[in-house]
Formats: structure tokens, C-alpha cells, sequence
């Protein structure tokens, strides 16, 4: 019997935690018992982006991480939230699902990962405690943005301060002014409570956030031939997690209006305004990346082609 | 028999007069060999994560900060303001002296910084005014235990760490508990000095003081002002708290030369260097333990045995009593906090509570043999006996107990000024 | 060394608030840059304090020794010390071979991690070395100065 730890930071009671336990579930039934998957949410185990390289080196054996963390192993994978770089979801979707998934496997495998499956966190926009509703107001203020390259160029490029801290930071730095607003995954602001401090969102989808289930490359080479095919098998369809997800924020920014909570939709010029900024940090993005990351780019402007066709 | 190892292996270690640090490495190494995966190079990568954190910075800074502090001036100037302005209440410098630890602890993150800093002006005074030695030892051993209490709070970020909760939420849940101990202790040392008589405040010399003190005044306002109003977040503060007593100390009230730096910059390296691998190792052990899922056992055997919250909660009491006899709040934090924090989220207790409980519980064992920081500073910085010292201590560990009750079962008290 | 190292940790953060709150542009980097910059100095302080023996020493079971077998199990400790920190230069190696065969690269910064995590081998085998130099030649030993060291 081989037994794998799986990290996760999604905070127990989530549809994270939810998916990694089925992935748990799944692998457990395909293998007879044979693979066992203990899952260790909430950070147990390390914050992910410790963790993520604890995986590289085949100390903790699997784990879903974000954007951000994956990106310190493989950049690239940085374009993949990149400001308004798909054109709806469902493109999305149908990119990972069917082009990208094989370019990250490529790159996972570099770097001694297996590359198992896309995760969704769902789409960000910026909260604020006081009234901040178009990309003008924004702006010149202090926003909050994750520790990742392309939060930091997508809230510079719309002149706002950019001002780096962790997620457990923001409600603070929101009610003390040490930000104006936060960029943030629509469903983090509202199952965090911080609509209660931050009762303004604009909704302008500007980074659809999807992670990634990656194991370490040692541990699996451990595995039998049987073994590995069974696991490969016994992938969750990314699908049912996405309308999880898309469903609880949907659900949960309801319940933030219910609660006085107020939401702009940028629309028309506005959301072109966003737009035309957001390329601008995408560009930006895309340089930083160097060669590797025109190439992934390439390939996701492919993805994009053959699925709107 | 990897049990018996286990206790073998320290002993083996003390009898050939190691020091704790390697005691700890070899602990670790052990750990790893028998309980985990084998791998010894996993001490010292947990050693780098465990200090590879942003929010560990202030920890340095604040050392320094304190340390240039002490060598400076800044401290003296803050006490002969608070001392004019208790001089009309009956023991008035008994209060000021509790004050003043007070007014200290809001720039100090540190109990042994604010003791050390207002001892040194306040233990003489005190004596040469005619105070009895036992209650000036007590109230400077036990005021300066605000400093962990009242914010910044270097325990707080700790905790802040392991259990990844915000430190700004943990240092305003500090300020109300913290003033209530500052209000029952100063109401005590009005109550045991009631018979020393007051005296007239000299408006010419407190204007004197005031102009004097008025920069070391505005450095609470400052560093307290700056977090709450966002101009910085509470690891910044630390930078700007020093930065701030280094221009003061050398280009204001010119008490300290900017090559004293360098001696103060070497005496904190050496501080961390004994701190820093403790913590490693404490975090090394943490990951370790989570991995093979012991909280997570503790927890579910700890929920099947204990039915209410207010149960649990007297006995997180006990545990921290005792536990904070022996080791220091520091490690009792990074040892105890990821283990509790599972358990206390199970009976719903907000985790910012908790990290109060925590604090205000282990500040105890600062005043407790055998191992009291506090107790054991007072006795090298004022050259006392240690049995005088332990004695003068037991009515003020009788009103922080109070308070441990108080914090403990009035979540609200903690929490009010969170969100 | 040390002191270059805290004066830019404090100098870093303080420039990126002051950036940020009077000039509307913080530095991205900063906080990252003045966290290698603790790290450092922090090492640095292990091997200074490991220097003039200041490291917290539980004294208890030193009495076991009887006068005469001091000097050799003096030496003896000594020995075991340099062994252990040895050990840990010999860990800490493998651990930075690691991180350079991975690349791992700072969050942020995009600089790679290993020439600051040179420090641990460093300070582990230089303390190691230190030791071993009193094992070989004890007159060099400076006299034990790790009572009430506890104080923090
Ligand atoms: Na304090
Ligand atoms: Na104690």
C-alpha cells in the first residue's frame, strides 16, 4: 500500500477541499486500495508556495495549488491569468481542457511534477471599503495585490499603487487604509467575510484564476505501470468543480448584496478602458516571461482559435 | 525502543555539555531518522521556510530597536513625563511606574525590553523615594510583562505565523486586555502605597520634562497612529520604529553616536543567533508532527473527551499555566499554537481569541520558577536575591490570573475592536 | 557583514513605505530583498554568538565530570560540537545543491535562491571549523561566558 499526502491551502468546507477528497476517493476505488490519499487542507502542511516546492523535491507527495504558487516553478503558467486573456469562460474551459492541458504537462514534467488536472478558483475583481467604482477612481490609490507578477502589472497598469500582502492581511489593511482596495478572487472576498469591511466590488473579471493538481515526479515513478494508468484513470472531471465554484460565487455574491454589499459591472467604455489597461499588463507579462513564455502565449492564442471556431 | 532514544539522546548530549541549539538539531535529526521519512536534509530545509517569512522581519527589527532604545535615552525621557504626572496621587511613583511600563510596552515588542528599559530609570527612584524593594522588584518584573500584552507583540506575530491569522487583528485584540491589566495593576500599586504622600505637580519642571520627553512621547503615537490609520502594516512598524529611535537617539537628543550601531546591529545578530535556529527547529517539529496527523488525532480525541467549549477552555488554561513554568513564551507559542488552534476552531473559538488566551496565559510563566525570564533579569539587572524577587511577584500573578479569567471567558474583551 | 545586512533590511522597508505613502510607488521587491537580508545577518549572528560561546548551554549535568578529566572532556565536547555542526554544513550543502539543480527562484524578485542560502553552509561549517580548532589547540578557547544567556 502506498500512502500519498495531499496539500491543499483551500480552507476546509470549501468546494476545494471537497474535489481534493474526491480526487482522494476516486484514486483509492481505481487502484483497489492499493494508493491511499490522506488530504491535508488549510495549509497544514506549509504555505503552498513552500509546499509546491516540497512536491518538486518529492517530500510531500501531491497537492492542488493556485496560480501564484505554480508559477514559481513554471512561470508561464502565469499567462493563464493573465488580464482578460480569454475572451469568455467557456473558451477557457475548452483551452485547458483540450490544448494547454498537454503544453503544462510538458513543462510540469521539467521540473520533476506530474501535472494532474486544472482546479477553479474563479474570476477577480477589486473590493474596496469605500466607494470605488470605475478604473479612474482606482486609479492613484494604494491596492492590495497577491504576491504574483501579473497582480502587481495588472493594478499598475491601471495607475493605481500597488501594494504587496498575503491574503490573511487584507481585511486588516482594508479597514485601516493601509490599501484602498484588493484584487481578489471573487470567492475568497466573500466566503472571508470581507465584504463586511469592504462592502464595494467591481466585478471586472479581469483574471480568471484556475490552479493546478500536481504530484512529484519521484513519487510517481515509484508506482506500478498499473498503478499510474489507474491514477490517470481516476481523474475528477474538471467540469464538476467549475460549476461548484461558479455556482457558491454566484450564491455568495447574492448573499453580499442581500447584506448592503454593492456591485459595479463595468460595461461598454468602461470595460474597455479595463481592457485596453489590461492588455497593456499582459504585453508587459508576456516580455518579463522571455522566450518560453511567447512561446506559451503562442500556444494559447492557438488554444483561443480552435476554440471559438 | 526509539522512545527510549528519543530521551537518551538529550541526555547523552547534555552530559557532553552541548549547547541547546545542537540538543535541538540532534532532537530533530532523530525525529526524522525514526518517526518521519528518513531524510536529514529536511531539518535544514525547514529551517530555511521556517525563516524565509516576511512577518519574521519585525522580529530582528524590533530587537534592535530595543537595544538602541536601552542605549539611548528615548525610555528615561517617557518616565520623567509619566513620573511628574502621577507625582499628585498618594504612591505616585508606584503608579508611574506601571504606567510607564505601559506607555513602554505600546513601542517595545518585548517583555524583557520594557523591563530592562524602565527598570533601569524607575528601580533606583523607586528605592531612593523610601518604596518597599519587594513591591518596586514585583511591579517592574510583572509590569514589564505588558510588553508581550499591549501591542506590538513579538509572541503575537508569532503566533500570527504558525497559525497564519492577521497580526493586525491580533495586536488590536491585545490593546483592551492590556489596559485592563494596566488599570488593575496600577490600581493595586495606588492601593499598597496608599500611605506614601503626594505631592504637588512643579508645572515649571513637567513643562521642562514635556519639552524634554516630547520626542519619545510621540513615538507610541506614532508607531500605534501609523498601523491603525494604514500608513504601515505591523511588520513595517518595526522598520519604522527604528529607523525613528536611531534619528532621535543620534540627531536629536544626540545620547547615542551613529557608529554605536554597529556594537547594538552585533549584540542583536547574537540574540537572533541563538533565537532563529530555536524557531526553525520548533517549526521543523510542527511540520513534522502535522504530517503524521498527531494534532489531528489530538483533536479528535480531545473533542470525544471534552463536551463544552468553557471546558476546553479552562483546560487551554491549565496546559499554558504549567507549560509556562518551563519553557518561554516564545517557543510555547510556536510549539503549542498549530496544536490548539485545530481543537479550538472544532468548538468554534475565533483564532484571534485564541492567540490572546495564548499570550496573556503564557505571560505567567515570565514571573513563574524555574524557568521566569523576568525573574531571572531582575535578579542580574538590580542584584537581588532570587527568593526576594519570586516573592514579590505573587500579587501581580494573582491579578494576571484575574485577567487570564477575564480574557478567557469574555471573548468580547479580545475581539470588540476586530472585525 | 551583519550590520550591512539589518541596516538594508531596515533601509529596504523603510524605503518602500516611504515610496509608497509619499510617492504613490512602493518597491515591489523590498520586503523580499530585506527577508534574505534578516536571513543573513541572522546566520551571521549564529556563528558570532557560537564565537564567544553565547549560545544557551543547559549546565546540568557538568558536576558528573570529576576535576581531573575536565581538561580532556572539554576537549571532548568540543569535538562532539564540531562533528554535529559538521553534519548540519554537510546537510546544508546537499540542501543548496537542490535548489540550484531546481532553479528555484525567489517570489517576486525572479532572482535564483541559492547564492543566499550559501550562508547555512557557511555558518554551519565555519562554527564546525572554530571547533575544531579548540579541540586541537584548547589555549585558544576563550573562557565560558554562557551563564544567564537565557535573557531576551
Ligand atoms: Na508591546
Ligand atoms: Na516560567
Amino acid at each position: 500500500e502506498t500512502k500519498l499526502k495531499y496539500a491543499t491551502s483551500a480552507p476546509v468546507k470549501t468546494p476545494w477541499v471537497a474535489h481534493a477528497n474526491q480526487v482522494a476517493a476516486a484514486v483509492q476505488e481505481a487502484t483497489g486500495g492499493s494508493v491511499k490519499i490522506d488530504v491535508f487542507p488549510g495549509s497544514q502542511l506549509g504555505n503552498e508556495q513552500d509546499v509546491i516546492r516540497q512536491v518538486a523535491r518529492g517530500r510531500v507527495q501531491m497537492g492542488a495549488f493556485s496560480n501564484t504558487a505554480a508559477s514559481l516553478i513554471v512561470p508561464e503558467i502565469s499567462l493563464l491569468a493573465a488580464p482578460y486573456i480569454w475572451d469568455n469562460v467557456a473558451q477557457a474551459d475548452c483551452a485547458l481542457d483540450n490544448h494547454m492541458d498537454a503544453v503544462f504537462q510538458d513543462r510540469f514534467k521539467e521540473m520533476d511534477l506530474v501535472f494532474l488536472g486544472w482546479t477553479e478558483v474563479g474570476q477577480m475583481g477589486y473590493a474596496s471599503a469605500k466607494p470605488i467604482e470605475s478604473l479612474t477612481e482606482l486609479s492613484g490609490k494604494k491596492v492590495r495585490v497577491a504576491p504574483s507578477k501579473t497582480s502587481s502589472l495588472t493594478a499598475e497598469s491601471v495607475g493605481a499603487n500597488s501594494v504587496m500582502l498575503p491574503i490573511t492581511e487584507v481585511a486588516s489593511a482594508l479597514q485601516t487604509g493601509l490599501v484602498d482596495s484588493a484584487d481578489l478572487p471573487g470567492l475568497a472576498f466573500t466566503s472571508l467575510g470581507i465584504g463586511k469591511i469592504a462592502p464595494h466590488w467591481i466585478a471586472t473579471n479581469h483574471s480568471h484564476q484556475v490552479g493546478v493538481v500536481l504530484m512529484s515526479r519521484k513519487v510517481w515513478s515509484k508506482l506500478t505501470p498499473e498503478e499510474q494508468t489507474q491514477m490517470q484513470a481516476a481523474r475528477v472531471d474538471p467540469t464538476i468543480l467549475r460549476k461548484q465554484v461558479r455556482g457558491a460565487e454566484k450564491m455568495m455574491f447574492g448573499k453580499f448584496e442581500e447584506a448592503g454589499g454593492r456591485i459595479v459591472h463595468p460595461e461598454g467604455e468602461e470595460l474597455d478602458r479595463w481592457k485596453q489597461a489590461g492588455e497593456q499588463a499582459r504585453l508587459a507579462l508576456v516580455k518579463e516571461l522571455g522566450d518560453k513564455g511567447a512561446a506559451v502565449y503562442e500556444q494559447i492564442q492557438q488554444a483561443k482559435r480552435a476554440c471559438s471556431s | 525502543m526509539t522512545i527510549l532514544g528519543l530521551i537518551l539522546l538529550p541526555v547523552l548530549l547534555l552530559i557532553l555539555r552541548q549547547n541547546l541549539v545542537l540538543i535541538l538539531f540532534s532532537v530533530a535529526a532523530y525525529i526524522h531518522l525514526f518517526f518521519g521519512d528518513g531524510v536529514l536534509e529536511y531539518i535544514i530545509e525547514d529551517m530555511w521556510i521556517g525563516l524565509d517569512k516576511e512577518i519574521l522581519l519585525s522580529i530582528p527589527l524590533f530587537i534592535l530597536c530595543g537595544n538602541v532604545m536601552t542605549r539611548g535615552r528615548i525610555a528615561e525621557r517617557l518616565i520623567r513625563v509619566v513620573a511628574i504626572v502621577s507625582s499628585p496621587l498618594p504612591g505616585g511613583l508606584a503608579v508611574a511606574t506601571i504606567l510607564s511600563c505601559a506607555v513602554f510596552s505600546a513601542i517595545s515588542g518585548s517583555s524583557a525590553v520594557t523591563l530592562l528599559s524602565v527598570g533601569a530609570v524607575m528601580y533606583p527612584a523607586l528605592v531612593k523615594a523610601g518604596y518597599d524593594k519587594k513591591f518596586a522588584l514585583g511591579a517592574l518584573a510583572s509590569g514589564g510583562t505588558l510588553g508581550v500584552v499591549i501591542p506590538p507583540s513579538i509572541p503575537l506575530i508569532l503566533f500570527g505565523i504558525v497559525t497564519e491569522t492577521s497580526i493586525t487583528d491580533l495586536f488590536k485584540a491585545g490593546v483592551v486586555p492590556g489596559l485592563i491589566l494596566t488599570g488593575i495593576m496600577a490600581v493595586y500599586a495606588l492601593y499598597r502605597n496608599r500611605s506614601i504622600p503626594r505631592q504637588r505637580i512643579d508645572f515649571r519642571e513637567l513643562a521642562a520634562c514635556l519639552r524634554d520627553g516630547i520626542w519619545s512621547l510621540l513615538m507610541p503615537v506614532l508607531l500605534l497612529g501609523g498601523i491603525y490609520s494604514g500608513y504601515f502594516s505591523p511588520t513595517e512598524a518595526a522598520a519604522v520604529a527604528l529607523g525613528y529611535a536611531l534619528i532621535v537617539e543620534i540627531f536629536i537628543h544626540r545620547d547615542m553616536q551613529a557608529q554605536d550601531f554597529y556594537g547594538i546591529a552585533i549584540s542583536t545578530a547574537k540574540l537572533l543567533g541563538a533565537l532563529y535556529p530555536l524557531l526553525a527547529v520548533a517549526m521543523s517539529l510542527n511540520l513534522l508532527l502535522t504530517a503524521e496527523q498527531v494534532p489531528q488525532d489530538l483533536t479528535n480525541w480531545v473533542a470525544s473527551q471534552v463536551e463544552s467549549p468553557l471546558t476546553f477552555l479552562l483546560a487551554i488554561n491549565l496546559l499554558l499555566l504549567i507549560v509556562g513554568c518551563f519553557l518561554d513564551i516564545n517557543a510555547g507559542i510556536l510549539i503549542l499554537a498549530p496544536i490548539l488552534l485545530p481543537l479550538a476552531l472544532n468548538f468554534g473559538i475565533d483564532p484571534v481569541h485564541l492567540g490572546i488566551i495564548m499570550v496573556v496565559n503564557l505571560e505567567v510563566g515570565f514571573l513563574t520558577p524555574p524557568i521566569g525570564i523576568n525573574l531571572m533579569i531582575s535578579m542580574t539587572a538590580f542584584n537581588e536575591r532570587f527568593k526576594l524577587i519570586c516573592q514579590s511577584v505573587i500579587p501581580f500573578i494573582a491579578i494576571i490570573l484575574v485577567v487570564v479569567a477575564l480574557v478567557t471567558y469574555f471573548p468580547r474583551l479580545s475581539l470588540f475592536l476586530t472585525t | 557583514m551583519t550590520v550591512i545586512a539589518y541596516a538594508v533590511t531596515a533601509l529596504s522597508l523603510l524605503a518602500d513605505i516611504l515610496g509608497r505613502e509619499l510617492f504613490s510607488q512602493g518597491i515591489d521587491g523590498a520586503p523580499r530583498f530585506a527577508v534574505y537580508a534578516a536571513i543573513i545577518a541572522g546566520f551571521l549572528g549564529m556563528s558570532l554568538a557560537a564565537e564567544d560561546d553565547s549560545h544557551i548551554r543547559p549546565q546540568v549535568f557538568d558536576y558528573l565530570v570529576p576535576p581531573l578529566f575536565e581538561k580532556m572532556f572539554s576537549r571532548l565536547a568540543d569535538a562532539v560540537s564540531a562533528l554535529i555542526y559538521g553534519g548540519l554544513g554537510y546537510l546544508a550543502v546537499g540542501f543548496v545543491r537542490v535548489t540550484y539543480e531546481n532553479g528555484d527562484i525567489a517570489p517576486v524578485l525572479d532572482w535564483p535562491i541559492w547564492p543566499v542560502q550559501l550562508v547555512l553552509p557557511y555558518t554551519f561549517f565555519s562554527i564546525s571549523l572554530r571547533y575544531l580548532v579548540i579541540t586541537v589547540a584548547p589555549s585558544l578557547k576563550r573562557p565560558d561566558t554562557s551563564l544567564g544567556r537565557e535573557i531576551r
